[in-house]
């Protein structure tokens, strides 16, 4: 019974992914009901999931490619602009433009202030040269390129 | 003498504070938009006292406290026997001895012994992020190896007359930097690169983004585990973005050393091109300097143990000459 003693050393990189997705459908096929009349045809259990996703997905970027991680929230909120086009698409009256309704202004507000202007704004931050960051620890480099 | 007394490296980023980073990560297309933001509204706001703010708020601590519960601290802690060593001498000289990019100071470990067995006081530094873990690697940066080798040797100079920097590969080109701007009496750089240029570099940076390692080949890693030293598997390429910033400034100050200068290069160095070596001969301004050819070495120099025991008598020579 090596394996339940505390000094294990740890588990395979598939093993959380696997685990998840079993308890993912688990969650969904307990929720399923045939003809309830809601759009996914469950209640609750994709919030769940979608939870269980977005914290393991957070964790992923945390320890494994932290520097990726300045993509995770103009990412989100580019999904919640498209989730709110796609509930008003699918709800009535859809009496404007595309079959839209009121989504058009949130989602437009998401879309430009929570995805576009930021990846914008990062992607053309001037980052200080390496000169420029040797010479906020090293006094006296102005000295030596003077001399 | 206790190991604490000499240990000079960086090591010790708390876990609070590398989750605090993550999440300037995370959160940095948005500080990017307030800086653009300032920045056109001619706003007196700092971006610092907005952050701090931040953090210092009840509920975001009580978040911070969360996190810190929910993930595990990246491993900082030295490997015991990848940990620096101090081996005390009977003469005036104290050297820095320091590793390679991706290495450690079991690396140069017997090469600091046969020094010490000359009557030198030798500290094998370990650079910050070596010798832990690649995720620690991946957080530092070429500032951390400069002021890890600055402060070695201040503290070298306080317990001894002469401080001599000695660095194999990227601890070399980090001791040239540290002697343009430092109190340093000789100095031996070790197949130092200052000027590489590998395919695709340009996108490398870009590149780095998305793919955060890179594995070594397999022949470099059974040839550097034969002879039993620890290192990556990996190499983080923002790590590898870093090195050439480093060598991008010390190719500035290059022509500000003045101290007595050993440059060594090795014949079959297929990683740094022998013209780094002759660029640095030819460019430090140093009186008294030499030229010195592993003519039987790879890149690796002291982990091929081919020329080791010719240069620590080529290193004492050019001490004895040169320094005392």
């Amino acid at each position: 019974m090596g394996f339940l003693n505390s000094d294990s050393t740890g588990f395979k990189w598939w093993v959380t992914p696997a685990n998840l997705l079993f308890i993912s459908l688990f969650l969904l096929i307990i929720d399923y009901e045939v003809n309830d009349g809601s759009f996914f045809r469950m209640n609750w259990s994709y919030w769940v999931v979608l939870i269980i996703w977005t914290a393991y997905l957070v964790k992923l970027i945390i320890t494994r490619h932290p520097r990726t991680a300045w993509l995770f929230f103009p990412s989100l909120m580019l999904i919640i602009a498209v989730y709110l086009l796609l509930i008003d698409y699918f709800n009535p009256p859809n009496n404007g433009p595309l079959g839209l309704d009121f989504a058009v202004i949130p989602a437009s507000a998401v879309f430009i202030f929570g995805t576009l202007i930021p990846i914008i704004s990062r992607l053309g931050y001037k980052e200080p040269t390496p000169e420029e960051r040797f010479a906020k620890i090293e006094p006296l480099v102005e000295e030596k390129n003077n001399e | 003498m206790s190991k604490n007394n000499f240990r000079t490296t960086f090591d010790a980023i708390s876990r609070r504070d590398l989750i605090k980073q993550y999440l300037k990560e995370f959160i940095s297309p948005y500080i990017a938009t307030l800086r653009w933001a300032k920045e056109f509204l001619f706003s007196d706001v700092t971006i610092e006292n907005v952050l701090q703010q931040v953090e210092t708020q009840s509920p975001f601590s009580a978040i911070f406290s969360f996190i810190d519960e929910m993930f595990p601290p990246i491993k900082s802690e030295p490997e015991y026997d990848t940990d620096e060593f101090f081996l005390e001498g009977e003469n005036d000289a104290g050297i820095i001895l320091t590793h390679g990019f991706g290495s450690n100071p079991s690396e140069v470990r017997e090469f600091g012994e046969l020094l010490n067995k000359k009557g030198y006081t030798v500290h094998g530094l370990r650079l910050p992020g070596h010798g832990t873990s690649p995720d620690h690697f991946s957080i530092v940066r070429f500032e951390d190896w400069y002021l890890s080798m600055k402060n070695a040797a201040k503290k070298m100079n306080k317990r001894k007359k002469n401080t001599i920097l000695i660095g194999h590969s990227m601890g070399g080109t980090v001791s040239l930097l540290v002697s343009a701007f430092n109190k340093i009496d000789a100095l031996v750089s070790v197949c130092a690169p200052i000027e590489l240029h590998p395919p695709f570099y340009p996108l490398l940076p870009t590149v780095s983004h998305f793919v955060a390692e890179w594995p070594r080949t397999p022949s470099s890693l059974k040839r550097i585990r034969a002879a039993k030293v620890k290192s990556y598997h990996i190499v983080p390429l923002n790590m590898v973005v870093e090195l050439f910033a480093l060598m991008e400034v010390t190719r500035k100050y290059l022509d500000k050393i003045n101290v007595p200068a050993l440059v060594v290069a090795a014949r079959k160095d297929k990683v740094v091109p022998f013209e780094n070596a002759e660029r640095i001969f030819s460019t430090i301004r140093s009186e008294k300097k030499e030229f010195w050819v592993a003519e039987n070495s790879t890149h690796q120099v002291f982990i091929d143990k081919l020329d080791v025991s010719a240069l620590v008598s080529k290193v004492d020579s050019f001490l004895r000459k040169n320094v005392f």
